[in-house]
């Protein structure tokens, strides 16, 4: 390249000084987006990225879950093969089950009933006035109402499963909406539901049933009902353990008069 | 000579880089429409410089202007929730692509000149 005539090229030395400050500036800005991007543990800001990323998560609790159950599952044999060592064992295991019962941490089987709720299958009809259209969804409440219903029946154990993930409902299980997707124990879930519950399969068809109840004169609107909601008498169901982390529960209340201070 | 504002890009890039420093993660989208906005001015700056109009202070006040205005539009944007972010990035990107296509025009015509010569 041909050198260039020296009285025009000082504009050179000024764009060589502020490609430095520029130079500096997207150097700044680099990290500051590398900073965010680990800190947040969120690999890009693309929607089909994040998308991924979401995906990613879901898989991972799913499988971590899973480990959760299983290694309960563990536990609850080796306090078994430990109860069968001495008699102060046997007693003390099982108290251990029956306090594992009454807290949902293992699973149960036995008859009862099973409820399947979806959302209506259709379209909504485009004529539909603004205030109807919520009833062709199934919202948190509805499956709280039946949850409730349930337990006020003589439910022993209730679990609700969607397509992904099956929550058991223990003391501290909250039933929320959370936009578009119900939260169950803090996890995501959708329609459809099924909620498997174990109890006296007529008392807990009926009282769903009852005239005035949960489910009389639900979803008003001619056909919906009949879509939306099955409710199924069962011989034999199974209600999975609750695979949540406990290690979050209950840090706020301890025993009382304990010496074990929080 | 020619390369000299390279030079002083990777200079001020690794000067920061491997410094210790830290930009709010607030700022982030604000630092890097600043970037763009420099690099228009930087670009800008080259293409006025190879037509021999270039003058130091529309070049220096044209950098910091349009750094700074860029950033106030994307903040003023954020407040009343309009993407005035993509207005700034749209023109901006636009010009440097024009300014680009102008400096690379220019140096083609040179090297296809002074292989005539030679």
């Amino acid at each position: 390249m041909a050198p260039l005539d020296p009285k025009r090229s000082g504009w050179i030395l000024q764009v060589t000084l502020l490609s430095l400050v520029l130079g500096m500036l997207l150097a700044a800005a680099l990290k500051t987006q590398q900073s965010v991007r680990s800190s947040s543990g969120i690999p890009t800001t693309r929607f089909s990225g994040l998308a991924q990323a979401l995906l990613d998560e879901k898989e991972k609790n799913k499988l971590l879950r899973d480990e959760i159950t299983d290694l309960r599952a563990k536990i609850d044999k080796y306090e078994q093969a430990r109860g069968k060592e001495t008699t102060e064992a046997k007693l003390l295991t099982e108290e251990l089950q029956w306090v594992k019962l009454l807290a949902g941490l293992i699973s149960v089987e036995g008859k009862g009933v099973e409820v399947m709720l979806q959302d209506y299958p259709g379209a909504i009809p485009a004529d539909t006035p603004a205030v109807f259209r919520d009833d062709y969804i199934i919202h948190d409440m509805d499956i709280r109402d039946i949850v409730n219903e349930l337990f006020a029946n003589g439910t022993e154990a209730i679990s609700i499963s969607d397509r992904d993930t099956e929550q058991r409902i223990i003391a501290s299980t909250a039933i929320r909406c959370v936009g578009g997707s119900l939260q169950i124990n803090h996890v995501d879930m959708a329609s459809p539901f099924t909620i498997t519950a174990i109890g006296p399969p007529n008392t807990l068809e009926a009282g769903l049933k009852m005239p005035n109840g949960i489910l009389d004169n639900w979803r008003p609107i001619e056909g919906l009902a009949s879509q939306m909601v099955k409710i199924k008498r069962k011989d034999h169901v199974v209600v999975p353990a609750y695979s949540g982390n406990t290690s979050s529960l209950f840090l706020y209340a301890g025993p009382l008069n304990s010496e074990r201070k929080r | 000579m020619v390369l000299l504002p390279l030079i002083g890009l990777i200079a001020g890039f690794i000067a920061i880089y491997f410094m210790d420093v830290t930009v709010p993660a607030g700022f982030a989208s604000y630092l890097s429409l600043a970037t763009l906005a420099g690099l228009d001015a930087i670009i800008g700056g080259i293409r006025a410089g190879i037509e021999d109009k270039f003058q130091t202070d529309i070049f220096i006040s044209g950098f910091l202007v349009n750094t700074l205005l860029a950033v106030l539009l994307a903040y003023i944007g954020e407040q009343v929730g309009v993407d005035l972010f993509l207005a700034a990035v749209v023109v901006i990107g636009g010009r440097v692509f024009l300014n680009l296509s102008l400096i690379r025009r220019y140096w083609l015509t040179r090297i296809a000149l002074s292989k005539k010569e030679s």
